[in-house]
């Protein structure tokens, strides 16, 4: 019967910790089916990147013609992360409006291909898309030189569509912004119905060749306006887990920031706890002796206000105030001054327990105490307060807990404790999931652990009790 | 040995309840004196304003010759040599047997643990449970928990033993081994002041017996007389509704 009571606490334990671990995990799977993987990038490689994009949008393809790569530039100004992790370009271009080049000479143009159109007709020579592409682009190219530049600044998305891989989104909007409104011009071309020729003018609405000829130059080639898909197939889900988990822990040690603030927080709390049983223990027999034989009067006066303060204050802003106010013009360190700060804010609680532990104790342990020649204080220091300390034990060990997890505000003074290691890999990596993910983690399983070792104290001091 | 010289003692925070109302009583050396009476007649009020458990209202007490109801008085000294026996036994749950019976010679006697050790050893013996040395009063009858606080007050050598209503809270066949024991400290010349119900015991064992009844001695006497020929009527109801 025993056994399997043992069994059953670990196997609790134990699915606990499995349970969140599949909870947090299918977050991330369903996070990541309909997310974004949250690589960064150095703002070197996005201009790489953008640059790359534009040389591979030449206005045309048979001519060669790269009036795009030629007159257009963009330059990032600022790279930032956007609240879905989407990567935000601020940039500044500077370009020849080619749209409104082309709309303006665009009756000269028609002029001139209905004119080439003449006279291959005329020759019996039959007029492609082709040739008039590569008959207008000497025209079109020194008409762009001539162009005025003008300049602007405009916006960039960056998707990741898988680790590491990126895709500038350049929505219709932004490609006529940018490069002057070619698409604009192209619809103008597409749509061209008269055209004047030597002060005549002539229908060409069935003349497709000069509008599609025309048009197909100044198209871009690889221009896709749909936006990217940043899904991940699902049976790549494993591999962006590794590799979130690479670059979040095992990239530069990164790991450490989580252990050594592991171990920061436990010390933190060990000393604090046990400053904390200190004062607790010595308000609590103070107020004691003041409540049963009415003396030290003003030492329980102290210890009431001393109370009241830190029960009737968030731990935070006694943080706060001890740290900046009180101990750092004394010249204190962090460290310490998060131990004595939450030392005692503990101390307030544990002077509490302590004392219903004392008054938990039977009248008769003191009248036995006194009999037998101990004075009140060697009575309370032999006879009550073992037996005390022993029925409040395992309210102490969940004081323990509880200030294992309040120690996490400790970072707001810059303690370097696992809540702050977790958030510095955050700051490092962009990323949420992962380092937060594992902060909890870690406190969780502390927490649960210490829980089963202060059962398994409690059984080992129950051993008097036993019949 | 112990003088009580018109003790008072009022319960209450207006002193309303007089619980002692003039007790005088002289105790001698070696002596064992039973106390018998009614239910919140005093008696144990009585017992433990001896070493001041209780402090008296108004009185005098005189132990070994010296005014243990004076404020100079360092009552914790004067209580090293007063054994008391509980009703509920009141042994430290959280310490051993011989912890029990060595935390105060160890810790007030300065005596070496070795020599308290032996010293509680022998009163194991005496007290008939010399295996329970390791064992822990929770594993103990009620009987043997009674008997081990004898032994824890035997320990600091006392002059005397307050024995409070020792064998009440025990179960009927347990009182005899506690009694007896009690019978052969009296035989050791032990000096005694016993509350108690138990009128065989008084009868065999004390040289006098007291009758309390509200907050008064009304009738003290060897205990031949006192049972055979009480004079006062309180005391004539109370044995005929206790024998």
């Amino acid at each position: 019967m025993k056994k399997k009571k043992k069994y059953q606490g670990l196997l609790t334990a134990l699915i606990c910790v499995a349970l969140a671990v599949l909870i947090v995990f299918a977050i991330y799977f369903i996070q990541k089916l309909n997310n974004k993987i949250d690589t960064e990038i150095s703002i070197e490689d996005a201009q790489t990147l953008i640059d790359a994009t534009f040389a591979d949008l030449p206005g045309n393809v048979s001519t060669g013609a790269k009036f795009v790569a030629d007159n257009t530039s963009v330059v990032i100004e600022e790279l930032t992360y956007g609240t879905e992790k989407d990567i935000v370009l601020e940039c500044t271009y500077e370009t020849v409006n080619i749209g409104s080049t082309v709309e303006s000479n665009l009756d000269k143009y028609l002029e001139s291909v209905y004119g080439f159109y003449l006279d291959n007709t005329a020759q019996g020579i039959k007029t492609n898309a082709t040739k008039i592409k590569l008959y207008i682009a000497d025209l079109v190219e020194a008409d762009l030189a001539a162009a005025e530049k003008v300049e602007g600044n405009v916006t960039f998305y960056l998707y990741e569509t898988e680790p590491g891989v990126f895709t500038p989104y350049l929505s219709d909007e932004l490609v006529n912004t940018i490069f002057g409104g070619i698409l604009d011009a192209k619809t103008t071309i597409n749509s061209a119905e008269t055209v004047t020729y030597n002060g005549e003018t002539v229908n060409i609405s069935n003349l497709n060749t000069l509008r599609t000829g025309l048009g197909d130059y100044i198209a871009l080639k690889n221009y896709d306006s749909a936006m990217p898909d940043t899904s991940v197939p699902i049976e790549k889900l494993w591999n962006t887990l590794k590799y979130d988990f690479h670059r979040n822990f095992i990239k530069n040690d990164q790991y450490k920031y989580l252990t050594n603030g592991l171990l920061t927080t436990l010390e933190i709390t060990a000393l604090a706890v046990l400053l904390g049983i200190l004062i607790g223990f010595v308000v609590a027999v103070i107020r004691c002796v003041n409540q049963k034989t009415g003396k030290l009067n003003f030492l329980s006066g102290v210890c009431k206000v001393y109370l009241s303060i830190m029960r009737g204050t968030p731990v935070m802003v006694q943080l706060l105030i001890m740290y900046f106010v009180i101990l750092l013009p004394l010249g204190v360190e962090k460290f310490p001054a998060a131990v004595i700060c939450f030392g005692l804010n503990s101390g307030a609680y544990v002077s509490e327990i302590v004392r219903g532990g004392i008054m938990s104790i039977d009248e008769g342990q003191t009248e036995a105490g006194r009999s037998l020649g101990f004075s009140y204080i060697k009575t309370m220091w032999y006879i009550i307060i073992p037996q005390a300390f022993k029925a409040v034990l395992p309210s102490l060990a969940n004081e323990f807990i509880t200030l294992l997890k309040e120690s996490s505000v400790a970072f707001y003074i810059g303690v370097a404790d696992l809540t702050l290691g977790g958030i510095k890999i955050r700051s490092i990596t962009y990323s949420n999931y992962m380092p937060l993910i594992a902060v909890a983690l870690i406190y969780l399983v502390v927490v649960l652990g210490l829980s089963k070792c202060v059962s398994i104290l409690e059984r080992r001091m129950s051993k008097s009790d036993k019949r | 040995m112990i003088s009580v010289k018109n003790l008072y003692k009022n319960f209450g925070e207006n002193d309303e309840i007089k619980v002692l109302k003039g007790v005088d009583q002289h105790i001698a050396k070696g002596e064992k004196v039973v106390v018998v009476g009614p239910s919140g007649s005093g008696k144990s009020t009585f017992l433990r304003c001896l070493n001041r458990l209780e402090e008296p209202s108004a009185g005098e007490i005189y132990f070994d010759g010296q005014l243990i109801t004076d404020k100079k008085c360092d009552i914790n000294k004067l209580r090293m040599h007063m054994g008391m026996v509980f009703q509920h036994f009141n042994l430290f749950p959280h310490l051993s047997i011989m912890e029990n019976i060595t935390l105060a010679p160890i810790k007030l006697l300065k005596q070496s643990k070795a020599e308290v050790e032996a010293k509680a050893k022998e009163l194991l013996e005496k007290v008939g449970l010399p295996d329970k040395a390791n064992a822990y009063p929770a594993q103990l009858s009620g009987g043997q928990k009674q008997r081990i606080a004898i032994a824890r007050a035997l320990a600091m050598n006392p002059r005397v033993m307050l024995f409070d209503e020792p064998t009440s809270a025990l179960d009927p066949e347990m009182v005899g081994e506690v009694l007896d024991l009690m019978k052969s400290l009296a035989d050791d010349g032990m000096t005694m002041v016993i509350v108690t119900h138990e009128m065989g015991f008084a009868r065999e064992v004390a040289n006098r017996v007291i009758f309390m009844d509200e907050g008064k001695i009304l009738e003290e006497a060897p205990p031949e007389e006192f049972f055979a020929n009480p004079k006062n009527p309180r005391l004539k109801d109370f044995l005929s509704k206790v024998l």
